[in-house]
């Protein structure tokens, strides 16, 4: 267990530098004028180019100002927006959105999708089968600013069911975390149904039904614990289109969070912003799926991570 | 068994229906002109937001251009975006694919690990990074920046597929064969080990060339992706969506243009896939 824990660390050490430098690379690698890059389209005064060359440490090669960077990073210090404001007190007021916002979501995808996967997986071939197959199909092929909009017009203006921007309190955030989640919802039906489906054929569910096991334990013991492993799985990868897709719906719903943060950046050409923001949400998946990899050994005690 | 593969094709709808939609789409793409009457740049303010009506079935957007013409006149851009990055994509993976499956070694290693950094990036954050970067060098806001971006960063699943298709047909039998015949290197890789790499990840890609179009959608839809003067559903989208309270029609054709347009690629990649892999039924 130490030896895989240590292994997998190693491996996210490489892929979190790999990651940061492709990232930096693309931002202000290459030929081109870094401050006219960091600017956008608007002129820069030789006073600013001097600053800027200084806090930036232009007047460096490209290695040194990228271990200056992820040195920053490490102590967690994330640097200035192009303003000069501190990105870490920009985002300080940001991520408490998106955290209610993605959490919400998932909250949606594995109560609403592993329930409804495990139903379509115990009555296959019936009704409720093929209604969620072909509904997933089509939530699976409509992207997540067409649904955005359309979650937003039908509930929102239509039925006024919902609030269509942020009110600030968390009722205001269920139909954006609802849109959210819809994407990955797809998804982690299908899989908990086809893993359901295969187990209930296993041996081993044969034998616990053979025992005298009521089916509702069957199912939702036995069944259920092995059929979760690629599910998590898949949860952790998910995590990084909900992070993209939370970039969409906060700038639909208007939600002042990380997203709208990093779209706002986008738009005003705030390049250093761009990049820690995206720096920042890389990280997070990277650790995310590192949880994910070592909560295997909990659902799964047959994997001794030798 | 490809021969069994198509005719497992043949017979289900669910094959046949994207494909009659794709046809459909292609034909816009191609000749917009034979489906809209209207000219997508014959826009005047005075029938600005007029609703649909016998003139203009989808009606009119804020800047008064019929919406119909240019919800017809966007295919063009979105489905070029996602063919020739996809066709980007599939080089690349092609490329790295054979490499590290028949070459092995440390190369094997490196293009390995150099995959799992790119897959581990989510794709619409490393595009935004890109993309905002080609945009502030001045080149412009063409489709050329974005079919590169995602071409760049959409090869990886593609890699992965054609890597172990390569990895598996390198050890068969009919290969040592091949290669005790006194064929080449070149020759074993076209002619007896890419030939099963092909069906997997023309799978991969069908599937990839849909998220492709909605990723150019969503850059668009931000700021990021093509701008005016091309015409875009991601764009139009992004246009409506500040007026929804007074109009939904601008908003609902390119949403559902794009939407059918996307499913039905996905729709395609799971029927051929369901065609090839039984097991995955």
């Amino acid at each position: 267990m130490v030896r895989f824990v240590v292994r997998r660390l190693l491996q996210m050490v490489i892929v979190f530098f790999g990651t940061t430098l492709v990232v930096y690379a693309m931002m202000f690698g290459a030929q081109g004028d870094p401050i006219q890059a960091l600017a956008g389209e608007k002129p820069v005064s030789a006073a600013q180019r001097a600053y800027l060359t200084e806090h930036f440490h232009l007047d460096h090669g490209f290695w040194y100002r990228y271990a200056d960077y992820v040195g920053g990073l490490l102590r967690g210090d994330l640097g200035d927006t192009l303003t000069l404001r501190p990105i870490s007190s920009v985002l300080a007021g940001a991520w408490p959105y998106t955290l209610k916002l993605a959490g919400l979501a998932m909250v949606v995808v594995v109560v609403v999708g592993v329930g409804a996967g495990v139903l379509a997986g115990v009555r296959r071939g019936g009704l409720f089968d093929a209604a969620t197959l072909a509904l997933t199909l089509v939530v699976i092929g409509v992207p997540v600013v067409v649904l955005g909009f359309l979650g937003q017009y039908l509930l929102g203006i239509r039925l006024r069911l919902f609030p269509v921007a942020n009110e600030g309190d968390l009722y205001s955030l269920i139909l954006p975390a609802l849109l959210l989640g819809m994407l990955s919802l797809a998804t982690t039906v299908r899989l908990t149904r086809t893993t359901v489906v295969e187990n209930l054929r296993a041996d081993y569910a044969k034998t616990a039904r053979a025992k005298g096991l009521s089916r509702t334990r069957v199912v939702g013991v036995h069944v259920l614990r092995n059929s979760l492993i690629p599910v998590v799985t898949f949860l952790g990868v998910e995590l990084g289109s909900l992070m993209a897709g939370a970039v969409v719906i906060e700038n639909i719903f208007n939600i002042p969070g990380v997203g709208f943060t990093l779209a706002r950046a986008v738009r005003t050409e705030d390049g250093p912003t761009v990049v820690t923001i995206v720096s920042l949400l890389v990280i997070v998946f990277l650790v995310v799926n590192l949880a994910v990899d070592l909560l295997y050994a909990v659902l799964d005690p047959r994997i001794r991570y030798a | 068994m490809r021969s069994g593969a198509w005719r497992a094709l043949r017979r289900r709808p669910v094959f046949w229906v994207p494909v009659a939609i794709l046809v459909v789409v292609l034909a816009m793409a191609v000749a917009p002109r034979l489906f809209a009457g209207a000219d997508p740049a014959d826009c005047t303010l005075d029938r600005s937001m007029a609703p649909p009506s016998g003139a203009a079935w989808f009606g009119y957007d804020f800047q008064g251009c019929d919406v119909f013409a240019r919800t017809v006149y966007g295919t063009r851009s979105s489905l070029l975006v996602g063919v020739l990055a996809t066709a980007l994509a599939g080089l690349i993976a092609a490329g790295v694919g054979m490499a590290s499956g028949y070459l092995g070694g440390w190369l094997d290693s490196v293009l390995s690990r150099l995959t799992d950094i790119v897959l581990g990036i989510p794709l619409l954050l490393a595009a935004i990074v890109l993309l905002h970067r080609a945009t502030a060098n001045g080149s412009g806001h063409g489709i050329w920046p974005v079919v590169g971006t995602l071409g760049i960063l959409g090869w990886t699943t593609a890699a992965r597929v054609v890597r172990s298709s390569v990895l598996a047909a390198r050890q068969q039998d009919y290969v040592q064969a091949a290669r005790m015949l006194g064929a080449g290197h070149g020759r074993i890789l076209v002619r007896h080990i890419a030939p099963n790499a092909v069906a997997p990840a023309v799978v991969v890609l069908t599937i990839t060339l849909g998220t492709f179009i909605a990723s150019e959608a969503t850059l668009s839809f931000l700021g990021i992706g093509l701008r005016a003067p091309s015409i875009s559903w991601g764009g139009d989208i992004f246009a409506a969506q500040a007026r929804l309270r007074q109009a939904w029609w601008p908003l609902i054709w390119p949403s559902t243009f794009l939407a059918v347009t996307v499913l039905a690629f996905i729709m395609l990649g799971d029927a051929i896939r369901d065609a090839f892999d039984p097991r995955s039924r």
